[in-house]
């Protein structure tokens, strides 16, 4: 496989390099010659750019010297939840674990951001407890409410919007607006995440 | 200034879109034929970035007051008030466009007047919208120069195989296909035989997506990601139309037989 792969004329994705910080190499890539847009999913950094054969294996080289995410981590954010998604009982269930255990599990751990994707806004919370992995639903709801605090398998996120989503829901976060028509999304790669329950 | 007497279909104000937000997750937008968009804004004196309204369907507008205007096909003109612009859907492409002088006003959220929809900012217009210019315009606009569009309907859509599972690229161009009349402009859908070999289990992890990728889910019904869709997305990418030619492409209309050749 190459260490750079197409995606088409105008675009291309390289292996995401483990543990370095997000910010980062978002920032490096915009750096290359031709990128207009420079992205992140778990697996792949990906850049828009009208220059795709200026992106040889030796550029991709220097992401290897970037800071790791320790050593520069993003911003901290503390999100309100009200526990009271529609399948926390049915999460409990699945994961032989009281309710007040999965608050406790999904409310105890530090988050990080690992992309942004699906809709705007959506962060791909890595972090999540082992023992909280449950399969997406079956068939995904046509209706998740805005602000729905969700998990499936590795991950945990928070719907920005109202939306169609499978993910299963354990509360609502309070007060806080995952996407503005100003600066766009609150959380952005590399940021740490926590959840903090409120009655 | 126009107002929007009768429409059928989706109508909406878009423009180049949002360039440089992938990492928010915000999808591109802006015009769904790029070059038919730049033909329109041209002929009224606008630059390639000015708002226009793109038509998929068919629409009839009003002039309140004089306006110049012109659609991608033909020369500016003035509408008097009263005069009626009557949109007409073409049976050659799935877009249509029409500029007014000094492009189109409405609000600019993260660099653009096209919709987000996804975020509730969704410029769809209604019967009874009122258009407005955004910029003062000439009286007799210069026209500028276009970007060239030719639709060559004839001519098989060029692509780039891979990355995921290249040799499917060849499977798709070996076969015809026809534009299903349930694309959008988040995807266009591929009809056809379905292929055998797809691959798409939906369990593999998100990867970036782009305008133009070919996504191949587990019915083997290929989708194109069209501007408005998804910034990453989890079926397999086996091949992404060529940027030279995703503006031909997304011109075909809907039922259209289409074919692909990998470059």
């Amino acid at each position: 496989m190459s260490v750079v792969q197409r995606l088409g004329t105008r675009a291309l994705r390289v292996e995401r390099p483990r543990g370095k910080s997000p910010a980062a190499l978002l920032a490096a890539a915009r750096a290359w010659p031709g990128v207009t847009d420079a992205w992140l999913t778990e697996t792949w950094l990906a850049v828009e750019t009208s220059r795709p054969e200026a992106i040889d294996a030796a550029r991709v080289a220097e992401l290897a010297s970037l800071p790791s995410d320790d050593a520069a981590p993003g911003r901290e954010h503390t999100i309100a939840v009200r526990y009271d998604g529609a399948d926390l009982a049915e999460v409990a269930r699945a994961c032989d674990l009281s309710r007040e255990r999965v608050v406790a599990l999904h409310a105890g751990a530090v988050y990080t951001v690992l992309f942004d994707g699906f809709l705007p806004g959506f962060a791909y919370l890595g972090g999540l407890p082992c023992e909280l992995e449950v399969d997406r639903l079956p068939s995904p709801r046509t209706r998740v409410p805005r602000n729905a605090v969700a998990i499936a398998g590795p991950y945990a996120g928070v719907y920005p919007f109202e939306s169609a989503g499978g993910w299963r829901l354990l509360g609502t976060a309070q007060g806080v607006e995952l996407f503005e028509r100003e600066r766009g999304a609150l959380l952005l790669p590399g940021d740490r995440v926590r959840f903090r329950e409120v009655g | 200034m126009l107002v929007v007497r009768k429409l059928a279909g989706l109508a909406s104000i878009q423009d180049r879109g949002r360039v440089g937000l992938a990492s928010h997750g915000v999808p591109r937008g802006g015009a769904l034929v790029r070059a038919l968009a730049s033909r329109a804004n041209a002929a009224v004196g606008n630059g390639d970035d000015a708002a226009c309204v793109e038509i998929l369907g068919r629409l009839v507008l009003a002039a309140e007051r004089d306006v110049v205007v012109a659609t991608e096909r033909d020369d500016a003109r003035t509408l008097r008030a009263g005069d009626e612009l009557v949109v007409e859907p073409d049976p050659r492409s799935r877009a249509r466009y029409v500029a007014i002088a000094g492009g189109v006003d409405a609000p600019l959220v993260l660099g653009s007047r096209a919709p987000l929809a996804l975020c509730g900012i969704d410029h769809a217009l209604r019967v009874g919208d009122r258009i407005a210019a955004l910029a003062p315009a000439p009286a007799v606009p210069a026209p500028r120069a276009a970007s060239p569009f030719d639709a060559k309907p004839d001519v098989p859509i060029a692509i780039v195989a891979g990355p995921d599972d290249p040799h499917l690229a060849r499977a798709l161009a070996s076969a015809p296909w026809r534009i299903a009349t349930a694309s959008d402009r988040t995807g266009t859908r591929l009809e056809g035989r379905a292929m055998d070999e797809a691959g798409g289990t939906g369990r593999r992890p998100s990867s970036p997506m782009v305008p133009g990728a070919i996504q191949l889910p587990s019915g083997g019904a290929p989708i194109v990601i069209g501007p408005d869709g998804p910034t990453t997305g989890g079926y397999p990418i086996v091949a992404v139309v060529a940027d030279a030619d995703l503006d031909r492409f997304c011109a075909l209309p809907l039922g259209a037989p289409v074919s692909f050749v990998v470059a």
